[in-house]
């Protein structure tokens, strides 16, 4: 009797174009597997980022380990699929540590709150003020993004007008000639702000400062 | 701030994602040195984070394995089910149509349970169709996958029956004594499992 389950078989997509756009469960285990050393460094980094970036008390705050292991997990299991031919797997688990460490930390948050929740029509409407009170800490959150990263450049001016060049998806060639960078210049940028990051995402709590 | 288009993006998160553009898009080199120049150790970052991976990759594997476990046994069960009832209602002579009667069930629920391995009778079908067919009492619920304690033979033992089971024509006497043979067996399963 052979009646081997694909893991994702709750994704019933038809064949053709939409299937081969996302990887097949098989493809996201060998591209976990056979993720590179440089690669396990970039996440590691990213993950400590998305630990730093949510507000809220630092007992709330997620563990970037645990961030991490989320997005591969809910990768593999297929809840959030990779897009194979558009992005990479590391990007995609970037995206999805973006997703999920809001996501974790709301749902901490809402289990706090949950103790006193009735349903009624009260109820209902505090739901909806939830509803309002979590776009409002979006926006806070964002907010905050921003002020980080401005204040990380504060000293280094090229640095951030290279970063807020990329942000509205202004090639390499457009920033360079804009600011009147060599290329040699604008490497050397960029591996300034690379370092700034990695700096930034290694201060842990306890020392949550910049 | 505004993109080529003149339109006004999210700034905060366009700004966010630039800034980790610059990790995902560094090569190797860079990325070890910066990482060194923070006094931490690349190779355990890397280490950390691929623990991390295999661990995922551990447990999803066993998540899939059990899955598939249960649905091999549980198919399993519903094909002994249906072979079961086929036998038994060949043994009475009996059409789907005249069993659904007696035992004032939907034909096509008899039917389905015939055929569909994936469909799960009712508690109350499962009832009616031990009375019409006069079998001990709950010997069709091990079937149905309403009961999970079974013991580990149990579904190789479904499986066998229902691989040798025939369903045209009336029951010869092999197919009797086949029948015979599995029906004291799910009765002997149920007076164990009640003794423990």
């Amino acid at each position: 009797m052979s009646m081997k389950k694909q893991p994702c078989s709750h994704l019933e997509v038809g064949g053709g174009k939409l299937d081969d756009e996302y990887a097949s469960p098989e493809e996201v285990t060998e591209a976990i597997r056979t993720l590179t050393d440089a690669d396990h460094q970039k996440l590691m980094v990213i993950a400590r980022y998305w630990h730093r970036q949510r507000y809220g008390p630092l007992e709330q705050r997620v563990e970037p380990e645990e961030i991490l292991f989320e997005a591969i997990t809910i990768t593999l299991n297929c809840d959030r699929r990779w897009r194979k031919e558009k992005v990479s797997i590391v990007k995609h688990l970037d995206r999805v540590m973006e997703s999920l460490s809001g996501h974790i930390l709301e749902k901490r948050m809402a289990e706090a709150r949950a103790k006193d929740e009735m349903e009624s029509q009260m109820e209902r409407t505090e739901h909806e003020q939830r509803y309002l009170r979590s776009s409002v800490e979006d926006q806070v959150v964002a907010r905050q993004q921003m002020e980080m990263i401005q204040a990380l450049f504060a000293d280094d001016d090229v640095a951030l007008q290279v970063l807020c060049g990329r942000a509205v998806e202004k090639t390499a060639a457009e920033i360079r000639e804009e600011l009147g960078l060599s290329k040699t210049e604008y490497a050397t940028v960029t591996r300034r702000i690379l370092r700034a990051f990695v700096k930034h995402a290694k201060i842990r709590e306890g020392n949550d400062h910049d | 701030m505004t993109d080529k288009k003149g339109n006004l993006p999210n700034e905060a998160n366009a700004l966010s994602r630039a800034f980790r553009e610059f990790v995902l898009e560094a090569d190797a080199k860079d990325l070890e040195e910066a990482i060194v120049a923070m006094g931490e150790d690349s190779k355990q970052l890397a280490e950390s984070s691929r623990a991390i991976a295999v661990e995922a990759l551990k447990r999803n594997e066993m998540r899939v394995g059990v899955e598939n476990q249960e649905r091999v046994e549980a198919e399993a069960l519903h094909e002994g089910l249906s072979a079961l009832i086929q036998l038994l209602r060949r043994r009475e002579g009996m059409s789907e149509e005249d069993l659904a009667k007696r035992a004032r069930v939907d034909v096509e629920e008899i039917r389905r349970i015939e055929v569909d391995r994936s469909y799960t009778p009712s508690p109350r079908t499962i009832y009616q169709l031990e009375q019409v067919f006069r079998l001990p009492s709950r010997t069709l619920v091990l079937l149905s996958g309403a009961k999970k304690r079974t013991r580990p033979d149990f579904t190789n033992e479904v499986m066998r029956f229902a691989a040798n089971a025939k369903t045209m024509g009336k029951l010869n006497s092999a197919e009797m004594k086949l029948l015979n043979e599995f029906v004291n067996f799910l009765s002997s399963q149920e007076r164990d499992m009640d003794k423990e």
